[in-house]
């Protein structure tokens, strides 16, 4: 482009085709973010419940399965298992079931038609071990189990086992089972803790 | 179904999970703790028979079949839920193995009676038919003619746990019919008792 300059201009002129001084400016941006305390299923697991299936609860003279009375936490009569993680260091775990029951009423004490158990959930610790959490069925249901955990849980597939052992049947070893299907349901909450 | 036979006398009794959505819980939030519910399943089958060593069995030697009889087969059930028992007659009464001339007879009826005692609070049932009714082929047949089904046999209404008192009663008044039995020392029939749950 052609500029064309008056001679009383010359001087503004001047500074108008002189190139601006760099200058250098600075500030300051901060980032912060938090964690929630909180526990849920590990990313990437979309279900975590199960059900222990028992079988067959009689021998052939109709009382408890002698296997099932003997069960205990080292050969549990029934598991299942899932992955749960919790942000926070501690938690606290609550487990509490109902007695194993079927809705025929027995027609004298010598037959049984509600069995306890002892349910029990193990969870693998992220320092290793495990903590173990039990509670234990009765026809007065006690209170539930609660228990802080100290330590986080592993981050592994199926670090809350839960075990189904010690069957006795409400009215006694020598009493008959009577026929049917039982259910129990066995509630496990788990929240964050200080 | 059991079977368990009986020999009397000259009778001869055969007794014969749902899956949840994942859940974060964060403390103090709604929800504050992650609850699961693990369901614990089992059944206990049906079983019904007689309780071992007590099934009905055995002999009577000495119908008189003019004078008249009665004699009685104890057993005891051992069944986790309700029953239902039967008995089928081979003959349909004591039968002679010899042929009957006119105005005689080799078949000779009697009574079957048949009482089941099951746990406290059963109420006890008891029935009682023809020897000629429990036939397999009879025209009219017996209520509780066998092989015991869980729709057919007496029917016990609840369990029963070796509880004393069922038996099996064979009976039979003094003769009375119109042709004259034929004389024979080997009247005899076999009765064949079974057991099925009910349900």
């Amino acid at each position: 482009m052609r500029r064309m300059l008056l001679p009383g201009c010359a001087a503004l002129a001047g500074c108008l085709i002189l190139p601006a001084g760099a200058q250098t400016v600075s500030g300051t941006v901060n980032v912060t973010g938090f964690v929630q305390a909180q526990c849920g299923t590990i990313v990437g697991a979309t279900t975590f419940s199960g059900t222990i299936e028992l079988g067959q609860l009689a021998e052939s003279n109709g009382t408890l399965l002698t296997g099932l009375e003997q069960s205990n936490v080292s050969s549990p009569a029934g598991s299942t298992s899932f992955e749960l993680g919790c942000s926070t260091v501690n938690s606290t775990v609550t487990l509490s079931a109902t007695e194993l029951a079927t809705s025929t009423p027995p027609p004298s004490g010598a037959f049984s038609n509600t069995v306890d158990y002892t349910a029990e959930v193990e969870i693998a610790m992220a320092a290793g071990g495990y903590t173990r959490i039990t509670y234990t069925t009765a026809p007065v249901a006690p209170a539930p189990t609660v228990q802080t955990v100290r330590g986080q849980f592993a981050v592994i597939a199926g670090n809350f086992e839960v075990n189904v052992y010690g069957l006795s049947a409400t009215n006694g070893p020598s009493s008959i089972l009577v026929a049917g299907d039982y259910t129990s349901v066995i509630t496990i909450e788990v929240a964050t803790a200080a | 179904m059991q079977k368990v036979m009986l020999l009397f006398g000259s009778l001869l009794l055969a007794t014969g999970g749902p899956a949840m959505a994942a859940v974060t819980a964060i403390a103090g939030g709604n929800p504050s703790h992650i609850a699961l519910t693990i369901p614990v399943t089992a059944q206990v089958a049906t079983s019904c028979s007689f309780a071992p060593g007590q099934a009905p069995s055995g002999s009577f030697t000495n119908a008189d079949i003019v004078s008249g009889f009665i004699n009685n087969f104890g057993f005891s059930l051992l069944c986790n839920c309700p029953s239902r028992v039967a008995v089928q007659s081979a003959n349909g009464g004591l039968l002679a193995p010899l042929s009957a001339p006119a105005g005689y007879t080799n078949l000779v009826p009697y009574q079957v009676t048949l009482n089941l005692v099951g746990a406290a609070d059963v109420p006890t049932v008891s029935a009682t038919c023809s020897a000629e009714s429990l036939k397999a082929s009879a025209a009219q047949p017996c209520s509780f003619r066998g092989p015991a089904t869980a729709n057919r046999g007496l029917q016990l209404s609840g369990p029963a746990i070796e509880t004393a008192g069922s038996y099996l009663k064979v009976s039979a008044a003094p003769f009375d019919g119109s042709a004259i039995p034929v004389a024979s020392n080997a009247y005899a029939d076999t009765l064949t008792v079974t057991v099925s749950a009910a349900i």
